[in-house]
């Protein structure tokens, strides 16, 4: 293992590699002058899960400045175009200010008092009357650490029920899975080092450049630098990652399941496999098959320790013998020959190989699957737990990693990959909570599709949503906004701006935002990164954290938060830690962040970050001479599973011929609750559009800004067609974005779901288009 | 006076960090950070683009102006950033020019 411990520290002393803009900075005197009694404070940037370091100037109160930060190691200085308008994101027009009541058809100004006493009375009588798993929180995967924590406490501890979930469930959560049953851990083994240290890098669905601009920056700089690195694009459209990339290759919507079964199939034939590496590492699983959709209400689907098979090594090769490449290339589109090619590509063992995906994956209706296969290719390979060569799932939101997975604020989550079904996962969680176990639910509660059903149904009489905008973001949305405007249930919205959510609460909630409050967020490569209060909220603006221990008093639970005003902060995050230590994902006294831009855990004795998880180079839980070793994993071995084709819940057909997929783009972010207010971002990109290919569009004479009509068995809208814009989608398919409020394309989306995570498919459905 | 010693002191800071051979070249735990000088170091915020982009526009495009400044366009201090639109936005459209292909209704 000595050459593994001389590469990493090549690769050390290479990170540094990328740096923002280069040369030195003269600064003109005006702009130093103009700079004088600004005070500077750091903190996370509000958007993605990039995770870059912003420097925040305030002067008399207010955010006068906000800077890529150059000593920030996740973006040396850069930002992307949200990033450099950070403050107008809090500074928008509309800003909740004061608490509001539902009278009727109007929304009546209340006082704090007001609000939380009907809150509480309404959560009152509907555990009175139908149990507490008739009542529920729903929050976010922007919510700070301390914010998950508190409505972790405060759902299980306090009403005794796991109706607790994140938005991170339409994002992240088919990764979390795929984590968990291959590693026994959640989240990479790698990091953004990857980035500037691989030669080759396979992109699986992911639109990097316009989703993860900073990141990719940070790739193609490794690019201009090293002739050899290598970008592949492999996608159902063509977009700025397409032009930035050395190939592309045209993937069919759901074909990833079938052509990285192709690309195995070549491997496991050619032995193009690492077999010392197998043999030491991993172990080989069959799971449950034939698996359905979600479509139909409360349908169960599971896959218990009973439902999975071990193989030996010889017995998956002998059933990977029926995924030929000219099988792959039947579904999925991708040519038999560049299945070998990319076969080739992951068994070459003179190149540094990543993968990286984000949503085309883990939004996919046998998400964890195509987690779990991109992760045999790996592990075949023996390419992970290396400096530049690893998989890595790219996350959406800023703290979707430290608040939605690390605390664990899932319907069956707990801190630090433990979970609500563990006996001795409650014990140790009620331990430290200070009670009794027994009062912590045992029952997994309802995650985010089963939730909004649940109003629909009648059977969840009390929400509360916190930093999210779920109706506007769901799939087959108006089944859910119907349900919710026919008062079914009681909705309280805590947010900062009114929003297609606030339109249907009983009670809005003025929240604080970002740099208003302290906060602690978690990114994708493990960061954990703290930044204090730098402003006051706006009028009466509250953070979460102070909202729901209000709430938490009148139910009688205030007692699970007993910190003190001072040291709030600390403290929380002390008891927090107590989780994290011992078990492989460890944090650092709360001071510690306090002076450092992040830092990646497991925090190390000394104080030290870990780079890279399960090798013996970076991780302290890896004895020297163990090389690499999935300490978290039964047996320290990690799984190669099993995973066939199986079609998407919903095809094109005759009367509904066009896919239709939806996402982001780089102006905007999310439901455009914040980037929408920021006036440069919204003239850039002022509403949705729909995307064409150029030769269906002539097919159905339909130019370029025509008014289109879109239909899908769920919904209809109209939208002006995009035809030679930035992204083209290949023959057949049609793409949209979400963030337009005016324009609810998740009307049209199916509420299919992966049957082992929970997450929605929101890039397949099949629609009709025709002009409007 | 103060300022070249301060530049002195960061680019000693700067070389030392680049030539750093052990495990963590980036920052240390325990050091308090001075935002105020970091903040100095960075250029600011990118200039938004004053004039119509095609949207399929890539970065050789924008540098065949902008890396040497032809047609009065400022020069670049960057050109092998070929992301452009990932930082500089799309601004006010002084000069209406017409989109490159199809027509406005």
């Amino acid at each position: 293992m000595e050459l593994t411990r001389r590469d990493f520290i090549k690769a050390s002393a290479a990170a540094a590699a990328f740096a923002a803009v280069g040369v030195p900075v003269v600064r003109p005197k005006e702009a130093e002058a103009a700079e004088a009694g600004i005070k500077w404070g750091k903190a996370p940037c509000r958007y993605c899960g990039v995770g870059c370091c912003v420097l925040v100037g305030v002067k008399d109160g207010k955010i006068v400045a906000t800077k890529g930060d150059p000593a920030g190691p996740v973006n040396k200085g850069l930002n992307c175009i949200k990033g450099y308008f950070l403050s107008k994101a809090l500074y928008g027009k509309g800003r909740l200010t004061t608490p509001l009541i539902r009278k009727g058809n109007k929304m009546v100004e209340a006082t704090w008092d007001e609000a939380l006493d009907l809150i509480a009375s309404k959560y009152k009588a509907a555990i009175a009357a139908h149990g507490p798993d008739s009542v529920a929180m729903y929050g976010s995967g922007q919510w700070t650490i301390h914010e998950g924590y508190t409505a972790s406490k405060l759902m299980r501890a306090g009403l005794g029920t796991n109706n607790l979930e994140p938005n991170a469930r339409l994002c992240m959560a088919s990764a979390v899975v795929a984590f968990m049953n291959t590693f026994g851990s959640d989240e990479p083994m790698g990091c953004y080092d990857d980035l500037d240290l691989g030669d080759t890098y396979i992109l699986w669905g992911a639109n990097m450049a316009e989703a993860h601009p900073v990141l990719f920056s940070r790739l193609i700089d490794n690019k201009l630098k090293h002739p050899k690195v290598k970008l592949i694009d492999i996608a159902t459209r063509r977009t700025r990652t397409t032009k930035m990339a050395d190939e592309y290759i045209a993937m069919r919507p759901h074909g990833d399941l079938a052509a990285i079964n192709a690309i195995i199939h070549v491997i496991l034939r050619d032995k193009l496999y690492d077999e010392a590496f197998i043999k030491q590492h991993v172990s080989f699983k069959r799971g449950k098959e034939n698996a359905p959709y979600g479509l139909k209400d409360k349908e169960a689907f599971n896959e218990t320790p009973a439902d999975v098979k071990n193989l030996t090594f010889d017995e998956y090769k002998e059933m990977m013998k029926q995924f030929t490449p000219q099988w792959g290339e039947k579904l999925s589109g991708i040519p038999a020959k560049k299945i070998e090619e990319l076969a080739r590509v992951y068994g070459d063992k003179s190149r540094k190989v990543n993968s990286l995906w984000t949503m085309g994956v883990n939004q996919h209706s046998r998400g964890v699957w195509v987690n779990n296969l991109i992760y045999n290719l790996h592990l075949l390979t023996g390419k992970i737990c290396k400096p530049g060569e690893n998989p890595l799932s790219l996350t959406g939101q800023p703290s979707a990693c430290g608040t939605a997975r690390e605390v664990g604020t899932f319907a069956h989550r707990l801190p630090a990959d433990m979970v609500v079904m563990n006996e001795a996962h409650r014990k140790k969680t009620a331990g430290i909570w200070g009670v009794d176990p027994a009062k912590l639910p045992a029952k997994v509660g309802l995650h985010t599709m089963e939730m909004f059903r649940a109003i629909d149904r009648n059977e969840l009489k009390c929400i509360w949503i916190q930093c999210t905008n779920p109706f506007q973001s769901l799939p087959n949305l108006s089944r859910l906004r119907k349900a919710a405007e026919a008062r079914k249930a009681f909705i309280v919205v805590s947010d900062i701006y009114p929003t297609k959510s606030t339109e249907v609460a009983d009670v809005i909630l003025p929240s604080a935002s970002w740099v208003e409050k302290e906060g602690v967020y978690g990114n994708t490569e493990r960061r954990t990164q703290q930044w204090f209060k730098m402003i006051e909220p706006p009028g009466q603006a509250k953070p979460d954290t102070w909202q729901m221990i209000e709430f938490a008093k009148r139910m009688g639970v205030g007692h699970l938060f007993p910190y003190s005003e001072k040291g709030f902060y600390k403290e929380m995050w002390e008891e927090y830690r107590k989780f994290t230590i011992g078990v492989g994902k460890d944090l650092a006294p709360y001071e510690a962040y306090a002076k450092v831009r992040g830092m990646r855990w497991p925090v190390k004795p000394d104080g030290k970050e870990t780079r890279w998880r399960y090798t013996e180079a970076d991780d302290a839980n890896v004895k020297k001479g163990e090389g690499i070793k999935f300490y978290k994993a039964p047996g320290n071995k990690a799984n190669v599973w099993f995973r066939p084709y199986e079609p998407p819940a919903e095809s094109p057909d005759k009367d509904f011929p066009f896919w239709l997929s939806t996402g982001r783009l780089l102006e905007h972010w999310h439901t455009g609750t914040m980037t929408g207010r920021v006036p440069e971002l919204r003239r850039a990109v002022p509403g949705a559009t729909i995307e064409m290919h150029p030769e269906d569009a002539k097919r159905l004479g339909i130019k370029n800004r025509d008014m289109v009509k879109i239909s899908s068995r769920r919904g209809t809208i109209v939208l002006p067609a995009e035809v030679g814009g930035r992204s083209t989608p290949e023959k057949g398919s049609v793409f949209a974005t979400f963030f337009d409020e005016t324009k609810l394309i998740n009307d049209l989306c199916i509420d299919a779901f992966d049957p082992l995570s929970k997450e929605p498919d929101f890039k397949k459905c099949a629609v009709k288009v025709k002009k409007a | 006076m103060k300022r070249i010693v301060r530049s002195m002191l960061l680019l000693t800071v700067a070389l030392s960090l680049a030539f750093m051979t052990t495990a963590f070249a980036d920052e240390q735990p325990g050091q308090e950070p001075d935002l105020a000088a970091d903040a100095m170091k960075s250029q600011g915020n990118p200039p938004q683009i004053p004039h119509a982009v095609k949207q399929d526009q890539d970065g050789e495009a924008c540098n065949s102006c902008h890396r040497e400044g032809v047609k009065n366009a400022p020069p670049t201090s960057h050109p092998e950033r070929l992301n452009c639109t990932s930082c500089h936005v799309q601004g006010e459209i002084k000069k209406a020019k017409k989109a490159p292909k199809g027509k406005k209704k």
